[in-house]
């Protein structure tokens, strides 16, 4: 194997990690945008919040599988209490207002998790040890098979979830038509608390997994949540499938241009094609009369 | 637009000016005129942040990148070219207002968490570009050794003197707000904020607002920014971060938001509390006291601390003065006045005024309208008719520029108006009355009718700001043509109520009102009489023919046939979103057809 093709699969290989990461955030943020249309701007902060519970797991001895449950239960109750106390007050309230108080819940995150665990980044060891493993020519930290192997595990739970249990047609009845869902009889407050609860969970897992990688601190939360809007919007915010895979592109495309063109390359990359998503989005190309409904409220 | 609240504000303006002048003299502390300063930097910022924000309802969460450019701007022309600091301070801000200008034209297009993310990814991609570009920007170290503040040579060397300085600028910037919140400006925004479809329809281009609003607010954040370098004396990449937008997003939740002096409180709140804590050797607080805050007062408070006080305000007042609001009088007899002023050229003139050909809009397999063509004639009132479903609201959107085309053509006195936005066709003299009534809810009797003048008596904003003898000319005049109008349709003694204090059937007069005050050549309206009793459609009925005596031509989109056969000149009947039938009532009345269609299944 030449140098040149194992540093290129090298680098797909810490994309693809991030990219799983990426891929919980987004299908977190669908879940609550599709059932709620609230979109959740603390749900990065889920991440930073799982690793650090994670990383104090590991410091007290408690073992890789009691710590991942633990980070995924604090931030499931978390969702949930901001789902109770945040958003099923201002339901139905002008979007500038919802986007404005997710902000103020993620600022509240973070500044407890600042004073909590304090500025400096922590870690824990890898599930498996810290070991790394060879394939063709790259060396992958064996944590990132974890990486993958949750975030498949994860992205099939969700899927099986929503078309085979009732709570999962529940949530997919609620996305399509509020009001009809409604009328059929579903609790809508109940599926809000739901996907705000799956969220925080999918959230503190992703942290979790990915904390022995890439180490954590209170203020890392904000990035997951901008690459994750960035996937979900791209997406579509209908789908978590077409977020999942819009993710995992983001995940790749920053490891390789931070690779192949430089280091600070990768997020002017990242953000600069979502705000020239969202422009085109807009309408931007398209000249003179533009529909505009009744209920199209900013 | 009493001269009461407006005395009252201009008093509170002169309270804060003097209270501003003699804060250093009574804290003569170093740490609390520090302090101050700090609070009028970021002052100036939140004041522009709340035109946009709370006025235009535009929320942009990276504000601090203009922030940022000022920062820089000031601290790059002082050290690397050594201009002047109140040059560079004057063309940062033109630099910044240039960026919002062209970012802003894209980006305001979107809407809710799709703006908040456009404006989030632009502050964080220039934060990235700053750190990159280190042999300009001195990379994440930033510049340092940026000189004091001075003026025309000048050095402002003390901290007091610079508290002057910076405090001068927060109250240019207030000056600024409270002038556009009086203004026709600040009506609009109220009433874009409260229906952007009936505030399109008097002709108000939204877009242009917002934009203004974003440039205005972007050219304060760039002072913020100039102000805080000469201050700091340096600057890097952190200074102005997300953490400082979340810091402005705070203070304009928890100031207030729909009043200008929302900022300098909200600023203050925030510094205050950041400055206490730091006092209290708690700063690792502030993340959670912040964020909390923000949460609780936008859902206990929506309205902050400025809206809590003037809610308390207000009852106190109504408390001393009680009996004086009675029951407001009735005008039960609607008759409307003469028609003064309004094109005295009634009766038929023969020439076609709005021509519809081929119009055709499908969603999806659905043919909501179907090649459908009619003309409407000049001083006649031409009613549309057909059941529910026919495809009336669709040609109504279709014709006054909610909708857009498949195919066809629509013309107003030959002026092609299919490709035209909804604001541009009131500009032609379209005016327009919504099915659902559409009044500005924040807005009384009055300012809606006002509204309605938009398209001859609104000033452009440098005219507003400067406020020039033809702007205060043209708001007198807006004054004057919205009475005369209240008083056309009867609705004089309600100047002064809120919309929601009506009943329907005054809503409605009050929208014609509004539609009038345009001096429409047309008059287009939706199912005027859906949700009027028997007896106000009558009266409806007398009004239309009175706005046709006075000049105004009316198309009139209407299932309801007791208002149609007794005042139209000329009918066109749709059925599933074709053409079938027109001609005058008894013609149409009589087309077999139509009966089968239409009048036989009622």
């Amino acid at each position: 194997m030449s140098l040149l093709f194992s540093s290129f699969v090298q680098f797909v290989m810490s994309g693809a990690t991030s990219g799983c990461v990426y891929t919980l955030v987004a299908i977190g943020i669908v879940l609550c945008a599709s059932a709620t249309n609230v979109i959740n701007f603390a749900q990065g902060e889920f991440v930073m919040l799982g690793g650090l519970v994670g990383a104090t797991c590991a410091l007290a001895g408690i073992p890789a599988p009691f710590a991942v449950l633990a980070a995924m239960v604090t931030c499931a109750v978390i969702g949930a209490v901001q789902e109770r106390l945040t958003i099923a007050p201002i339901r139905g309230a002008a979007p500038f207002m919802q986007i404005t108080v997710t902000l103020g819940v993620a600022v509240c995150i973070r500044g407890a998790a600042l004073l909590i665990w304090g500025k400096d980044p922590h870690g824990l060891g890898g599930f498996s040890g810290d070991g790394v493993i060879e394939i063709v020519g790259a060396y992958i930290p064996i944590q990132a098979l974890w990486v993958w192997g949750t975030t498949i595990v994860a992205i099939a739970a969700t899927f099986w979830s929503l078309n085979a249990t009732w709570a999962g047609r529940a949530i997919r009845a609620v996305s399509t038509n509020a009001v009809a869902a409604r009328l059929m009889g579903i609790n809508t407050g109940l599926v809000s608390l739901l996907v705000f609860t799956i969220g925080g969970a999918m959230g503190g897992l992703a942290g979790v997994v990915i904390a022995p990688i890439t180490t954590v601190a209170w203020d890392t939360g904000l990035e997951y949540s901008v690459k994750g809007f960035t996937a979900a919007i791209i997406g579509g915010l209908k789908s978590p499938g077409r977020a999942a895979a819009v993710a995992m592109g983001i995940g790749l495309i920053e490891s390789l241009s931070a690779a192949y063109i430089s280091s600070g390359s990768k997020d002017i990359i990242t953000y600069g094609a979502l705000l020239l998503y969202l422009m085109m989005h807009g309408g931007v190309f398209t000249l003179g009369r533009r529909p505009l409904g009744a209920n199209e409220q900013h | 637009m009493s001269a009461g609240p407006h005395r009252g504000n201009w008093l509170t303006f002169a309270i804060f000016v003097v209270a501003v002048l003699i804060y250093p003299v009574l804290f003569r502390s170093n740490y609390l005129v520090g302090a101050g300063i700090v609070v009028g930097v970021m002052a100036v910022a939140t004041v522009g942040f709340i035109l946009l924000v709370g006025y235009a309802r535009q929320l942009a969460v990276g504000q601090a990148a203009f922030c940022m450019i000022g920062g820089y701007g000031s601290a790059l022309l002082c050290t690397r070219v050594g201009i002047d600091p109140l040059s560079a301070m004057v063309l940062a801000a033109v630099v910044s207002m240039v960026v919002a200008l062209i970012i802003g034209w894209p980006i305001l297009r979107l809407r809710g968490y799709a703006l908040a993310m456009a404006s989030l990814s632009f502050q964080l991609i220039l934060g990235f570009t700053v750190i990159q570009a280190q042999s300009i920007t001195g990379g994440a170290a930033g510049v340092w050794g940026v000189p004091k503040f001075s003026v025309f040579g000048v050095q402002l060397a003390t901290d007091i003197s610079y508290f002057y300085f910076v405090w001068f600028w927060v109250i240019v910037t207030v000056a600024v707000g409270l002038i556009i919140d009086r203004s026709a400006i600040g009506r609009s925004l109220r009433a874009i904020a409260s229906s952007e479809r009936a505030a399109t329809s008097v002709g108000m281009d939204i877009a242009q607002y917002k934009l203004q609003m974003f440039v205005l607010s972007a050219g304060f954040a760039s002072l913020t920014g100039s102000l805080t370098v000469h201050y700091l004396r340096i600057i890097s990449p952190d200074v102005f971060g997300f953490q400082y937008s979340l810091g402005m997003i705070t203070a304009v939740v928890a100031g207030g938001l729909n009043s200008i002096a929302g900022g300098v409180v909200g600023a203050t709140v925030v510094i205050g509390l950041r400055e206490a804590l730091r006092v209290t050797r708690l700063p690792e607080l502030e993340g959670i006291i912040m964020g909390a805050l923000t949460v609780i007062v936008l859902i206990a408070f929506p309205s902050g601390i400025v809206g809590a006080y003037q809610a308390i305000a207000e009852r106190v007042r109504r408390a001393r003065r009680a009996p004086a609001v009675a029951a407001a009088r009735v005008a039960d007899e609607v008759t409307p006045d003469g028609a003064a002023g309004l094109n005295q050229q009634a009766g038929l003139t023969g020439r076609e005024l709005l021509t519809v050909a081929g119009a055709s809009r499908a969603f999806g397999n659905l043919r909501a309208v179907d090649d459908v063509g009619f003309a409407v004639e000049e001083g006649s009132i031409t009613s549309l008719i057909g059941a529910n479903g026919a495809g009336k609201t669709t040609m109504f959107d279709m014709i006054s520029g909610f909708q857009t085309f498949d195919s066809g053509s629509v013309a107003l006195r030959g002026q092609r108006l299919e490709a035209l936005q909804p604001h541009a066709i009131a500009r032609l003299g379209m005016a327009r009355s919504f099915q659902n009534i559409q009044l500005f809810d924040g807005l009384t009797v009055l300012e809606n009718v006002m509204a309605g003048t938009h398209r001859y008596t609104v000033s452009g904003v440098a005219a507003t700001i400067a406020a020039l003898p033809s702007a205060r000319r043209r708001e007198r005049e807006s004054v004057v043509e919205a009475e005369r109008w209240l008083a056309f349709v009867g609705m004089s003694d309600f100047r002064d109520h809120l919309p929601g204090m009506l009943s329907f059937g005054q809503q409605r007069l009050v929208e014609i009102a509004r539609a009038l005050a345009l001096k429409p050549t047309i008059l287009v309206m939706d199912e005027p009489a859906s949700g009027l009793n028997d007896t106000e459609t009558e009266r409806l009925a007398y009004l239309l023919l009175n706005i046709r005596a006075a000049g105004v031509t009316i198309l009139l989109i209407e299932h309801d046939l007791r208002l149609v056969m007794g005042i139209s000149d000329h009918l066109v009947v749709m059925n599933h979103g074709k053409k079938i039938a027109e001609g005058s009532p008894q013609e149409v009345r009589s087309d077999p057809q139509v009966v089968a269609a239409y009048i036989g299944t009622r």
